[in-house]
């Protein structure tokens, strides 16, 4: 008894070959339905097993010839198929005369016990061939369209959450190289800063306290001893502060970022009236003008840090024994925004043009030392607000500085 | 620690560059920072040893990422910090004897 399968795939011929052929028939293979057409002219066969998608001629169209024509009268049609396999796929097969329609995949077990079961019951009753239940050509062809416009809608659909889930794909991965990129800098910047700056502050400990022994015995030399512990004490708060820096700067990078607001007046005089309470070996003349109290800006708690950094950077680079620093805070607005601006105009060393820019990028810049004013330009951008550095006197910036920040303003 | 005596001191690459050139006595030998606003070490180094090709200049950085490159541009030899007062005269000795 001969079995014609019929498949596109030739790991499914195979599979089907090797089940079929264990329960003693004879199996004959056909990749489309035209093949398999003309092999079942030329040799008596007891059923077919057919896929239904399939290049040159399908399992539907394979089925509807094979039972327009009555010298098949007697055989068997199974479909077995991965793709068409709805409801209405199956009521169509059925309706074109199929015997039987199964889905795939089945357990090898299962699909021999069906398969045995179909033969068994024709042979048993002596069943009628089936037949074509719908014989209109025009009906049937309108059922053949709906199946394969369906198929291809799903098709489409499938293609559609393919290309989502891709680009899904793709996303996750643009992400997450930035993050790798992002976290291989901060690596690179902490490095550079335990290698660097950490040394150099080191270094002016370890100068100054050894030019103080040197110096404890010749009372002529007492003045340059004195300075020594000074700068002793003066590294070991650069430190601090450097320390300080990379644990908010480290804060920055990891945590999801929540802006509320905040009224930076307060914020500004509690660390003017620290700074005078501290130890500094300068004179401070600080004075903050401002019109109105409601300075309220979308900021978060960095903002202490942002204007502690500022502070710090007008108080070291400056020679003089009284360091100046007038503040004041104004309203500004800049195409519908509304900013509140805040001045920090200082009478230190000044900075000369061609680094009035790289004072802010530390990672870019080979030549600063600390974390500070970049750290301070990271939470300003958190802010969506902007900061830079002018002349105090414009054209002479051995007069001094101008920090200028603009920090989005809330009513 | 007198066998030394300072002749000058600059803040940054280009003051050094501009000091070398104004000093009648010019020094055994510079210490020369890299890290620096305006102007780097390598760069100074450069152009002091374009003006004289005798200069002695030791670099003491914290940078020793420079330090081929250093060398390779006529450094007589490069000091990691944080160093020693002693440790320094002892290597500002010892490159002067050497060259």
């Amino acid at each position: 008894m001969k079995v014609l399968v019929v498949d596109d795939k030739k790991e499914n011929l195979y599979l089907l070959e090797r089940m079929i052929k264990k329960i003693g028939y004879e199996v004959v293979v056909a990749d489309n339905g035209k093949q398999a057409l003309e092999k079942l002219n030329g040799a008596d066969f007891k059923m077919v097993i057919s896929d239904i998608l399939m290049p040159v001629m399908d399992g539907f169209q394979l089925c509807r010839a094979v039972r327009s024509d009555e010298k098949f009268n007697d055989l068997l049609f199974v479909f077995y198929t991965a793709t068409y396999v709805e409801k209405e796929d199956k009521e169509f097969a059925l309706k074109l005369g199929a015997d039987k329609f199964l889905r795939k995949p089945l357990e090898p077990e299962k699909f021999i016990r069906i398969i045995k079961e179909i033969i068994l019951k024709k042979e048993l009753s002596q069943t009628k061939p089936s037949k074509i239940v719908v014989k209109e050509e025009k009906e049937l062809l309108k059922l053949y369209s709906e199946r394969l416009i369906h198929k291809l809608e799903k098709k489409l659909l499938d293609l559609e959450k393919e290309i989502i889930e891709r680009k899904r794909v793709e996303d996750a991965l643009k992400k997450s190289e930035k993050q790798y990129y992002e976290a291989f800098r901060r690596a690179e910047c902490y490095k550079d800063l335990f290698a660097h700056d950490i040394n150099n502050i080191l270094q002016n400990i370890l100068i100054a306290t050894q030019l103080c022994q040197f110096l404890s015995d010749n009372p002529e030399q007492q003045q340059i001893a004195a300075e020594s512990r000074e700068k002793i004490i003066q590294q070991v708060r650069r430190g601090a502060n450097l320390t300080s820096n990379v644990r908010k700067l480290s804060q920055l990078e990891m945590n999801e970022i929540n802006l509320e607001k905040r009224n930076l007046l307060p914020i500004l005089e509690n660390i003017v009236s620290n700074y005078r309470k501290s130890d500094i070996d300068k004179e401070l003349d600080i004075k903050i003008e401002f019109s109105d109290e409601n300075c309220n800006v979308l900021a978060n708690e960095f903002l202490e840090d942002v204007f502690r950094n500022i502070f710090e950077n007008n108080i070291t680079h400056n020679e003089n024994q009284i360091v100046r620093i007038k503040i004041k805070i104004s309203r500004e607005q800049i195409e519908n925004k509304r900013y509140i601006r805040t001045e920090f105009n200082d009478n230190g060393i000044g900075i000369e043009d061609s680094r009035k820019k790289e004072i802010f990028r530390r990672q870019y810049s080979k030549f600063s030392i600390g974390l500070g004013l970049s750290l301070v330009q990271r939470i300003i951008d958190t802010f969506n607000g902007k900061i830079w550095v002018e002349d105090r006197v414009p054209n002479d910036y051995k007069k001094g500085s101008k920090f200028i920040l603009l920090i989005p303003e809330v009513i | 620690m007198n066998r030394f005596k300072v002749l000058g001191q600059a803040n940054n690459g280009e003051e050094a560059v501009s000091l070398f050139k104004s000093l009648s006595e010019k020094p055994d030998i510079i210490l020369m920072d890299h890290r620096m606003p305006i102007k780097n070490g390598i760069d100074a180094t450069k152009e002091i040893l374009s003006l004289d090709s005798n200069a002695k200049i030791l670099f003491a950085s914290a940078d020793d990422s420079v330090k081929g490159e250093a060398l390779s541009i006529g450094a007589i030899g490069f000091t990691t910090k944080p160093f020693s007062i002693p440790e320094l005269i002892e290597d500002m000795e010892k490159f002067l004897n050497e060259t």
